[in-house]
């Protein structure tokens, strides 16, 4: 009998040893302990774009970056798959690959689902074409959008070709974002060439309801509202579809 | 030392090699994620590329789990 207990009593001291070590596991390994579980799949597909946003130099793996092949698969796989009914592009980066970022805006404006972008701490230089691609764009009330020309690195280049060859580049970013945002040409274009606002460069930083404020973005807001308005626009599509088989 | 230079960082001060292929990105049960070769044959979770949100709840995928694939 006193047996018997022992060995019960030493079996539930080992489960608890148990509880306790994966907790210990999860908490060294997230921070956190337990994460709500979803039913189904989401019909809601969340593409970040974070860190930097690689071009054909790979940075160092330490980095955190966006790279164009994962993401364009990415937009792809949601523009076929027809169990996802939207999509929320989620950005926070610094910018990066002028050409690699055009790309990512061009698939988003083109994707015919219903999509959605929020800015979070910053949607910077070609993060900002990104940005506006989307249906709807939001910015969080603390973000900012550093708005400047195209360069090369931290410093003016003067030889006549390449000037040229960058004003050109510079104008397909114009183009894109005063085609996808209420912006002006000329606006978009006081904004980039503002002197004074940036330390050795030329620019604005606009915060968030700036931003919103001079037709960049369309409202100020957070993930409440941009997943509400993303639902309202799955809607919409609905019934469009609707109305065309009737 | 002030380098005045309009080369990229990165191109001047360039990683070895070694950091690059200790990475890898795979996908395991459908998650496409990036990892981290550990130790015999299995690999730590770095960051998941799945643009599921569902995917980023389950805790089997969770970022610094180890994962039985091989490298």
């Amino acid at each position: 009998m006193v047996r018997e207990e022992n060995s019960y009593k030493s079996s539930e001291d080992e489960n608890k040893e148990e509880k306790a070590s994966s907790l210990v596991e999860k908490i060294q390994q997230l921070g956190q302990t337990n994460i709500p579980q979803m039913p189904q799949d989401s019909k809601i597909h969340c593409l970040t774009i974070i860190g930097q946003i690689e071009g054909h130099l790979q940075l160092p793996p330490q980095n955190k970056t966006t790279k164009y092949e994962h993401v364009i698969p990415q937009i792809v796989a949601i523009e076929q798959n027809p169990n996802i009914e939207g999509l929320l592009v989620i950005l926070n980066t610094v910018g990066g690959d002028v050409e690699a970022g055009l790309a990512i805006s061009e698939m988003l404006a083109s994707l015919s689902k219903p999509t959605v972008s929020i800015v979070l701490g910053g949607g910077h230089s070609i993060g900002v074409p990104i940005a506006v691609s989307c249906d709807y764009a939001f910015i969080a009330e603390t973000a900012t959008m550093t708005i400047h020309p195209i360069r090369l690195s931290g410093l003016v280049i003067g030889v006549p070709q390449t000037f040229e060859y960058l004003d050109k580049m510079q104008e397909r970013v114009i183009k894109f974002v005063t085609k996808h945002s209420k912006i002006s040409e000329e606006k978009f274009k006081e904004l980039m060439f503002a002197k004074g606002n940036l330390t050795r460069d030329i620019g604005t930083n606009v915060i968030g309801p700036e931003a919103v404020k001079y037709g960049l973005m369309d409202e100020v807001g957070g993930i409440g509202e941009a997943i509400k308005k993303l639902n309202e626009l799955i809607e919409l599509k609905k019934k469009e579809n609707e109305g065309l088989i009737q | 030392m002030i380098l005045y230079t309009p080369v990229p960082k990165e191109i001047i001060f360039q990683p070895d090699m070694a950091a690059y292929e200790k990475r890898k990105e795979v996908i395991y049960e459908g998650v496409p994620m990036l990892v981290e070769s550990g130790e015999n044959n299995s690999c730590r979770i770095v960051r998941l590329l799945s643009t599921d949100p569902a995917h980023y709840l389950d805790p089997r995928f969770m970022p610094g789990n180890t994962i039985a694939v091989d490298f």
